[in-house]
């Protein structure tokens, strides 16, 4: 199921917050880009987290976050514009109040191999279908998606990378890759197929977070 | 943030200069969209060292109201509109909070009716602004609801850049279109398909309906159409010999930024 967590109540949420940040430590720590000694969030949160963007969340049915990925306007400050800038064709900003970059891709990538295939999968497809409903129902013509190495891999194994738009940068040992998604049907019709029966509509993060408590006090 | 700097930035905002400039660029768009009320407010706005706190333009009848009643319940819009990045459709707020309630009560009072969108936007230099809409009846003929969502979400861009504009804020470079956009607008107004585009392009359709958004966006034309003129009449683009080809209807006329018949 997916949830949104809105960059500017991430205090009302601290525990998803969290989960959010630790989920992106492990798949950094996994993927041995960040020193292995990197024990805090201060490791993997950027100054783009710091833009108030709006956080799409995959949760499995306990509730735990099991993927997300960070959405910008391009109006305002992007990855792709401000950190990657050399990466666009003749280095002319992308611009557009009807297109958005999603970025920092992450997904849960423990468990034993079965289970965790499937969990990506679910993780990938919900993740997908949500930002092509987000999108239509903003009005976007576009998404751009800002990918790390292990991020792309996940995609385009899955058939699921969109459309290349600028060759892939090399940093500091790894690339990132700049793709985007024409948002309809082409997009819902990438990931459904990952996410089967379990692409829902956004639940209400409120009442996800109520369950969890209730359920720990259990 | 401390009260005495609370009151000190309420102090410096009571005190900051007016420019009548944006407040032209409001009357001009109402006049075009056929709106009757649109509320703008911006701030962070990079206006120079003299004027860095806060721009708004609102309706004179909101203004009136909220300078009379010296009081901030806007605050339900401006804390979902400002903060987030979706567009906020009025009929998704928590109606049952006390004051949204009684906004939307004050909003049907003043005949503004109590349907609408905000749009937030965020800007390259940081800035942060929301812009407003009342729509009594929240349908165009024949428009879907993202359809008229994504209208605002232009109208409120180029709205935004003739602020900036009216700032005196200087082009920067990635203002210009690039030859890959100027490419897909000639072949546009040559009046070739998007799969034509992109075939000449070397790419796919979709990747040169994407190039013209940006183009247009970078244009800050309402339509694409709209932006193939422009393009044609500031000489971005030249058509050469190839325009003498084509029948005359060949460049469509852009429609306007009006959105219904007057």
């Amino acid at each position: 199921m997916i949830t949104l967590l809105p960059g500017e109540s991430r205090a009302r949420f601290p525990r998803f917050t969290d989960e959010m940040y630790e989920l992106r430590l492990g798949a950094s720590r996994a993927r041995l880009d960040r020193p292995l000694g990197a024990i805090n969030r201060l490791a993997v949160v950027d100054y783009f987290d710091s833009l108030d963007p709006l956080y799409v969340l995959a949760l499995d049915d306990a509730g735990r976050i099991i993927g997300a990925i960070r959405l910008l306007p391009t109006t305002g400050a992007t990855m792709l514009n401000d950190a990657f800038a050399a990466t666009l064709p003749e280095r002319g900003r992308i611009e557009s109040p009807l297109i958005w970059e999603a970025s920092r891709l992450t997904v849960d990538a423990t468990g034993n191999s079965q289970a965790q295939e499937r969990t990506i999968d679910r993780a990938v497809g919900e993740l997908g279908c949500a930002l092509n409903e987000i999108a239509q129902g903003a009005g976007l013509t576009h998404l751009i998606g800002v990918f790390d190495g292990g991020a792309y891999n996940l995609l385009s194994s899955r058939g699921c990378a969109g459309e290349a738009l600028a060759p892939p940068l090399s940093l500091a040992g790894g690339q990132i890759f700049v793709a985007f998604y024409e948002v309809g049907p082409a997009m819902d019709a990438q990931f459904i197929r990952l996410a089967g029966e379990n692409a829902r509509r956004p639940i209400n993060l409120a009442d996800v977070d109520s369950t969890r408590s209730a359920a720990g006090k259990r | 943030m401390y009260c005495e700097d609370v009151f000190d930035l309420i102090d410096r905002i009571a005190r900051a200069g007016r420019r009548p400039a944006p407040n032209n660029v409001m009357d001009e768009f109402l006049q075009a969209t056929g709106f009757a009320h649109v509320a703008y407010v911006a701030f962070n706005l990079p206006t120079g060292p003299d004027r860095r706190l806060l721009s708004a333009a609102f309706a004179p009848t909101w203004r009136k109201h909220h300078a009379q009643s010296g009081r901030v319940d806007l605050a339900p819009l401006f804390s979902a509109g400002l903060g987030g990045i979706a567009p906020l459709l009025w009929d998704g707020l928590e109606r049952d909070h006390p004051i949204v309630r009684k906004l939307l009560g004050e909003a049907l009072e003043l005949d503004l009716g109590a349907n609408g969108v905000s749009i937030p936007l965020r800007g390259r230099d940081g800035e942060y602004a929301l812009f407003s809409v009342c729509v009594e009846n929240p349908g165009f003929p024949g428009m879907s609801r993202n359809a008229v969502t994504r209208r605002l979400m232009v109208a409120s861009a180029i709205f935004h850049s003739k602020i900036r504009r009216a700032c005196s804020l200087p082009e920067a470079p990635g203002d210009r279109l690039t030859d890959r956009e100027r490419a897909c607008l000639r072949l546009r107004a040559l009046r070739k398909t998007d799969d034509e585009i992109g075939l000449a392009l070397g790419a796919s359709s979709r990747a040169a309906r994407f190039w013209l958004e940006t183009a247009r966006a970078r244009l800050n034309a309402v339509t694409v159409d709209a932006a193939v003129e422009k393009a044609v009449a500031t000489e971005s683009i030249r058509l050469g010999a190839e325009a003498a080809c084509l029948p005359p209807q060949s460049l469509s006329v852009a429609p306007s930024i009006g959105w219904r018949e007057r």
